[in-house]
């Protein structure tokens, strides 16, 4: 249960930083509404990334059992 | 602010908040509100112009408002006599623009139009012989292809052949520096969405119970709301900063900063804003997918932080380190 609120939560984290990272960092050329490969991932991600640390135990409930587990609570 | 400015300020929230129409903000003057009065506009300023993109993104009124003003401005610049209706612009043209007598022939591709498909005319600058020109290009005359951002607000590809033209040169920092100026508007009509986020992230926090309390009462959501306020006040700071540079003279630096903070306030804000809405935030009918759109799809719209990014730091550079802190301090 710890290691699985852990791994997720690093996961997510993770997961998370990527399409706004791409986003800061692409080209200028690189606009949104094309229809690239790569215009097409990052305008998903972008809109769904948010949903991943809420989705099967919030980001909050996580750290929660993380806490309980270095014996907080 | 001025009492001036809080009163427009003021009038152009109620207006957008009403969903009024093209005619209605043109009634307001807003349109033409950084035209000079001797040519028929309001004469107001940067300050002002902000002031009510910023209330507009806010409301999210899905007109190309910050395009027009910006239009009409440059428009005027160049004494190109321009119809009242609904103007839009390019900022990335590439394109070539040739003379014949008095005629302009203007040829190539305009991508990213903002409601390409709904004005008549979309203005751009160019250098030709070596002074800025506005260029005034007529919408019927492209062959369009309508695309939008993830807001569904459009921004569309204009493609001219040997088009006829109107343009004219011109000096102002606008007409030279038009993706800077773009910039600005965005910064402000982002501060407005940030606020709209922010707000209605607040609001679902003290009504929504789990636990047997408002989720707003757990340190850990008051912990990300705070850290949403800083985020909001920082980018709006930036904005207003930027804008009352602009009303100075040269404000290239504040510009590149502002966008710079503005987008990086996006990613921060934006993640906290759906954390805190949980599953709600995700559906269709609800306020806060209309803001968060909108923050996404401007966080790439007129220069990333990467393009930002680039610009301050080789002025930072080209002025060498001593002359850094003198330099920031003087502005």
């Amino acid at each position: 249960m710890l290691a699985a609120a852990i791994v997720k939560d690093l996961g997510n984290s993770f997961e998370q930083s990527m399409p706004t990272l791409v986003q800061a960092l692409v080209s200028e050329d690189l606009r949104l509404e094309d229809d690239s490969d790569l215009a097409r991932t990052l305008a998903l991600l972008l809109q769904t990334s948010p949903s991943f640390s809420l989705r099967g135990g919030t980001r909050e409930i996580l750290r929660g059992i993380v806490a309980r587990g270095l014996g907080l609570r | 602010m001025s009492e001036q400015r809080q009163l427009l300020s003021d009038s152009a929230a109620r207006l957008f908040q009403s969903n009024a129409g093209w005619d209605e903000i043109e009634e307001l003057g807003i349109a033409d509100i950084l035209v000079p009065e001797d040519r028929g506009g309001s004469g107001a300023d940067w300050d002002d112009a902000c002031a009510v993109l910023q209330a507009a993104g806010h409301a999210q009124t899905p007109l190309p408002l910050a395009e027009a003003m910006i239009a009409r401005k440059i428009a005027s610049d160049a004494g190109l006599e321009m119809p009242r209706s609904q103007l839009s612009i390019a900022t990335n043209p590439s394109v070539t623009l040739s003379r014949d007598g008095r005629a302009w022939k203007f040829s190539g591709v305009l991508s990213g139009v903002p409601w390409g498909r709904d004005v008549a005319s979309v203005i751009t600058t160019i250098t030709f012989d070596g002074r800025p020109h506005v260029v005034a290009l007529a919408v019927r005359d492209a062959s369009l292809h309508k695309k939008m951002n993830l807001a569904d607000e459009p921004r569309d590809e204009l493609q001219f052949d040997s088009a006829p033209a109107l343009a004219a040169p011109a000096n102002s920092r606008e007409t030279q520096h038009l993706l800077d100026y773009a910039a600005l508007a965005r910064t402000a009509q982002i501060a407005g969405a940030l606020q709209s986020a922010l707000e209605l992230s607040i609001t679902y926090a003290q009504e929504r119970k789990q636990f047997g309390r408002p989720i707003g009462q757990f340190q850990a959501v008051q912990q990300q709301l705070a850290l949403f306020g800083a985020e909001t006040a920082a980018a709006t700071c930036a904005s207003r900063s930027a804008a009352i540079a602009a009303c100075a003279g040269d404000a290239s630096f504040e510009i590149a900063a502002a966008k710079l903070r503005a987008n990086q306030a996006i990613g921060v804000a934006t993640s906290i804003a759906h954390q805190v809405h949980g599953a709600i935030g995700f559906t269709r009918e609800y306020a806060l997918r209309q803001a968060t759109q909108r923050l996404w799809s401007w966080r790439s719209e007129y220069g990333n932080d990467r393009y930002w990014s680039d610009v301050l730091g080789r002025t930072v550079v080209e002025r060498e380190a001593d002359r850094f802190w003198v330099d920031l301090a003087a502005r």
